[in-house]
């Protein structure tokens, strides 16, 4: 029941975000350099970077249009009297935008790879005998992706939940994102030593060396942090929603 | 700690509610009776919105203790929404139907019944097909109406029902009140500041003002007590159990609360001549415990 609201809400948001990302797939095909598949290194770096970044584009948007469509917009908009008056405690609201959220990012992580897998492989690449791409991969890219958008979701769903205002929230979600990408990129490259451990990235790269047989180091305990931080923004979001006042 | 009567439906005992430094609700104490058709009567801005909301759980009380058929509001929220119907003039899920609005709400209610659902439809003409954001305000409060009705509560809760409605719409929903949900033995708890409205269904009366209760009773005592009574001449005198006197021309009237019989009697001893002692409606009477407002009418 509440999962098809929560569709409702989600559907127009994926639309919206889907065509600018079949767009930029039909690019890829027209576009991609003929000798594509006479280069195993080459197959496998456009596998790897280009379905890393198409996906990542469309789960940052999916994301943050997700965490702004949760019940945080619905007490914004007026409707938490009759949402939040149903015989559910308001933890159920929280968990199941999120539960509802990350299965729908899922299926559009591995979707979307998988898709882009499929078209490579039908269309441009052909793989020179003996090479594959590790099933890692599919593991690990769509994941990767998943938990990208994860965050990004759970900072504006956090934001859309604290901040009564429904626009001002998703303006400041998206202030807050970028001013922790900047933090990041500081810490990285001007800062140095510890800093870039206490900025991690959003984005977890888990090929950073275009091979997908090279996997990055502690690339599970970087992924996992990240599932721990979004739970935790998921749980002060818990908080924020059950100690909120609604109008009535 | 409060002891719980189970023979009440809501029980609040000492509620507060601020907001800034505004007492929103000041020590508000409540008894509904199970079964009872219970209208807490106010100003704009009395307290009565903020009083629901924190029997629905939407507000947290500063202080005191809410309880709806002897269960804690916060601490058993859902058990307590489980057994309550809610009625408001805010928006439902806009870009819903009626028929998509029933279909959601029914999955969280397992007493929820279709069949109440299609008597309802038929029997307020509700436009099912219609998105609820098109619907015109009376609509939009049977929509609300059918909602609540469906889930069959224990206790139905309804805030300012009949304001902004028209006056056809506004019998229908009075007589579901007390026709469907108080004849079944079921309890209704409404706001209002419609008072003609409210004194031709309601059995209880709760009056609050600047969130304190002024009085509680069941309608029959207050009709039965609450008295004008008309003295010829200008008396001087001005007995404590008279809530207001108010001199005018020739003649002097008296409002009191309670023990009208004896007062006039003590009228009568002092060579008084009791013109008439009257009943009064409840308009009357919530302007009089008002006192402020009741001497701007004068």
């Amino acid at each position: 029941m509440y999962f098809l609201k929560s569709w409702r809400d989600a559907r127009l948001s994926v639309a919206i975000f889907a065509v600018p990302i079949l767009i930029m797939l039909y690019g890829f095909l027209r576009h991609a350099p003929a000798d594509i598949g006479t280069s195993s290194h080459a197959s496998t770096e456009w596998l790897v970077t280009r379905g890393l970044s198409i996906a990542g584009i469309l789960l940052l948007f999916v994301g943050w249009s997700l965490g702004g469509d949760g019940i945080g917009h619905d007490v914004a908009e007026d409707r938490g009297a009759f949402l939040l008056t149903r015989p559910r405690s308001r933890r159920f609201f929280v968990w199941s935008d999120g539960g509802f959220s990350f299965g729908l990012m899922a299926v559009l992580a591995w979707g979307l790879t998988l898709l882009f897998v499929l078209l490579a492989l039908v269309h441009i690449i052909q793989f020179p005998a003996g090479m594959s791409l590790s099933p890692l991969a599919l593991v690990l890219i769509p994941l990767s992706g998943l938990i990208f958008a994860g965050l990004i979701y759970a900072v504006t769903y956090l934001c859309t939940m604290a901040i009564p205002l429904d626009k001002t929230a998703r303006v400041v979600s998206v202030a807050a994102l970028i001013a922790y990408a900047y933090l990041h990129l500081k810490a990285v490259r001007d800062w140095g030593g510890v800093t870039r451990y206490l900025f991690p990235s959003w984005w977890v790269d888990p090929f950073p060396y275009q091979y997908s047989s090279a996997v990055a180091p502690h690339v599970w305990l970087e992924l996992g942090a990240r599932v721990i931080a979004i739970v935790v923004l998921l749980l002060i979001a818990q908080v924020v929603l059950e100690r909120r006042e609604i109008r009535a | 700690m409060t002891e719980v009567m189970p023979d009440l439906a809501i029980e609040t005992r000492g509620l507060v509610k601020r907001y800034r430094n505004v007492d929103a609700v000041n020590g508000l104490s409540l008894s509904v009776p199970r079964g009872a058709v219970y209208a807490l009567v106010g100003r704009n801005g009395s307290g009565k919105t903020t009083t629901i909301r924190m029997l629905l759980d939407l507000a947290r009380p500063d202080a005191g203790t809410a309880r709806v058929l002897g269960m804690g509001c916060h601490v058993e929220r859902v058990a307590v929404l489980e057994r309550v119907g809610y009625v408001s003039d805010r928006p439902l899920l806009g870009g819903w139907t009626g028929e998509q609005l029933v279909r959601f709400t029914e999955g969280f209610y397992p007493r929820w019944s279709d069949e109440l659902v299609a008597r309802y439809v038929r029997d307020f003409d509700i436009p099912m097909k219609q998105k609820f954001r098109n619907m015109s305000r009376g609509n939009q409060t049977k929509m609300w109406l059918l909602l609540a009705l469906a889930q069959q509560p224990e206790v139905l809760i309804l805030d300012e029902p009949t304001a902004g409605l028209d006056p056809v719409v506004t019998d229908q929903l009075l007589r579901v009140l007390v026709e469907d949900v108080a004849s079944e033995g079921r309890t209704v708890f409404l706001s209002s500041h419609h008072l003609a409205e409210v004194e031709r269904i309601a059995d209880w009366v709760g009056m609050i003002d600047k969130g304190r209760l002024l009085l509680e009773a069941p309608m029959e005592e207050l009709r039965a007590k609450f008295r004008r009574i008309q003295v010829a001449g200008v008396a001087e005198m001005a007995p404590a159990a008279a809530m207001r006197v108010r001199r005018s021309g020739g003649s002097t009237e008296y409002v009191v609360r309670d023990g009208a019989e004896e007062f006039v009697d003590a009228l009568e001893r002092e060579g008084a001549t009791v013109l008439q002692s009257s009943p009064m409606n409840l308009s009357e009477i919530f302007l009089e415990c008002l006192g402020a407002e009741g001497k701007e009418k004068e």
